[in-house]
């Protein structure tokens, strides 16, 4: 990242292969939208490239890289009120590489169908916190440096977002029985 | 009921692997006891397991085709942008920079210099009252002069060796130089600290050797020169010059015991030539 503050652009491709698939997995998670994911990818990247300068190399690039993917949802969803987040389910289904269909391979397991459509209904704020401490593997501080908040907030954040997930999955699983 | 709040205040910890092997032990024994601790706590609990096992969304291709198309696209933009023609004027700042006087006193001279440049320039332009045209360039010229002078003078007194030599070198834009501006350059030829700067004044005063003021103030500089470089340099000026006024003193430099041995070998070698003359 150093080289790439310096001018060098062509390091921001090294950046891009090292680090756009983890980008991606906690940007389609947090909008529930893989094609407004992959816009913000590349928007974040550019990002990088010209506000370089912000990088101060005392903390770890992780906590400066979800700083601006955060801010990059954010101003993509104030720019398009009108485009609300995807519900749950309605995201474009992913082959993988045996040609499975990815999504019908996941509803093999009911459980984490429903636990993936739950997740994908609690609020951003709640959601970010559960994808940054459970997926990123970032320290607690390096969470609370990206969300801007004390320690102590974060795992209160945890508690009550699990709670609310458990609400969701709760819900979702009654629904599915009584259909 | 407290103990209970307490337990599961500590969920989160346990979760983040935020507690110490014996809190942890403690927390499983407390939950397996407590029946309302353990409903809440085993679903949380699973629920963060089960978090872990959903499968990640991977990007499409297309996404990297298109980054590296922008990228390829910001990268031909930025070479334009450091194109020779947009370089043009960052060299140029560059040169003005290096060029532009470090010390305010003297960019304040610079600045009135140029402000009253430009303040006779445009009077001369504009034709003011009294002006005939005629002595207008000399007019023009003197306030040139004086303001070559003012430069002179103000980087001459400056604490930097480099930006004195400048000042020596401004003298010599001066047609004429004033007794004030030959007083200076004595006081620079006599006094100076750095050696550099006392050669640039001997070859300023140099140019106008052929005012007396100038040959005489040479001749009595000579006994207060330390140096061997100047000392041979002036042996040089008055030789070049023929001044047979200089003999005397040279003959007295030649019985300072101290005198550098090569200055005084260059002395007794060149002192019959001048007497010759």
């Amino acid at each position: 990242m150093l080289q790439v503050r310096e001018g060098d652009v062509a390091k921001l491709g090294v950046l891009f292969e090292r680090h756009h698939a983890r980008l991606f997995r906690f940007l389609v998670r947090l909008t529930n939208r893989r094609d407004v994911s992959e816009d913000l990818v590349q928007e974040v990247f550019f990002r990088m490239m010209k506000y370089g300068h912000s990088f101060r190399g005392d903390a770890p690039f992780a906590v400066w890289m979800f700083q601006m993917a955060r801010n990059a949802a954010t101003d993509h969803f104030r720019k398009w009120r009108h485009e609300a987040p995807m519900q749950e389910g309605t995201e474009e289904r992913t082959v993988d590489e045996e040609g499975e269909d990815a999504h019908a391979r996941l509803e093999r397991n009911e459980s984490s169908s429903l636990l993936k459509q739950a997740l994908a209904r609690l609020p951003a704020e709640k959601k970010e916190v559960l994808l940054l401490t459970r997926y990123e593997e970032l320290k607690l501080e390096e969470v609370a440096a990206i969300l801007a908040c004390p320690v102590g907030t974060i795992k209160a954040r945890v508690h009550r977002a699990l709670k609310d997930l458990k609400t969701e999955y709760e819900m979702l699983a009654g629904e599915k029985r009584r259909r | 009921m407290k103990k209970q709040e307490h337990i599961l205040s500590q969920l989160p910890d346990y979760l983040l692997g935020a507690v110490s092997p014996a809190e942890k032990s403690k927390i499983e024994k407390h939950v397996k006891s407590c029946k309302a601790c353990n409903t809440e706590f085993t679903t949380l609990t699973r629920l963060w397991s089960g978090l872990g096992l959903l499968p990640a969304e991977r990007p499409s291709e297309n996404m990297r085709t298109q980054f590296y198309a922008e990228l390829n696209r910001r990268k031909a933009e930025l070479e334009r942008h450091y194109a020779p023609e947009h370089r043009f004027l960052d060299r140029l700042n560059a040169l003005i920079e290096r060029l532009w006087p470090k010390q305010p006193a003297v960019q304040f001279a610079m600045a009135l210099m140029f402000m009253l440049v430009g303040y006779v320039v445009g009077f001369r332009i504009d034709g003011g009252p009294g002006s005939n045209g005629n002595g207008g360039v000399a007019e023009l010229r003197n306030e040139m002069q004086t303001m070559q002078r003012m430069v002179a003078m103000t980087l001459l007194k400056t604490q930097s060796a480099s930006e004195r030599i400048k000042g020596v070198n401004w003298t010599e834009r001066i047609d004429q130089p004033d007794t004030e501006v030959v007083a200076a350059l004595f006081q620079t030829l006599n006094y100076d600290q750095n050696v550099n700067v006392r050669l640039a004044a001997l070859e300023s005063l140099t140019r106008i050797y052929n005012r007396d003021e100038v040959r005489e103030g040479l001749i009595e500089s000579l006994p207060k020169q330390s140096s061997p470089l100047i000392q041979l340099a002036m042996l040089e000026v008055f030789v070049e010059a023929k001044d047979t006024q200089a003999v005397p003193t040279f003959k007295e430099l030649l019985k300072n015991e101290n005198l550098n041995e090569t200055v005084k070998e260059r002395v007794t070698l060149r002192l019959p030539e001048l007497e010759r003359k």
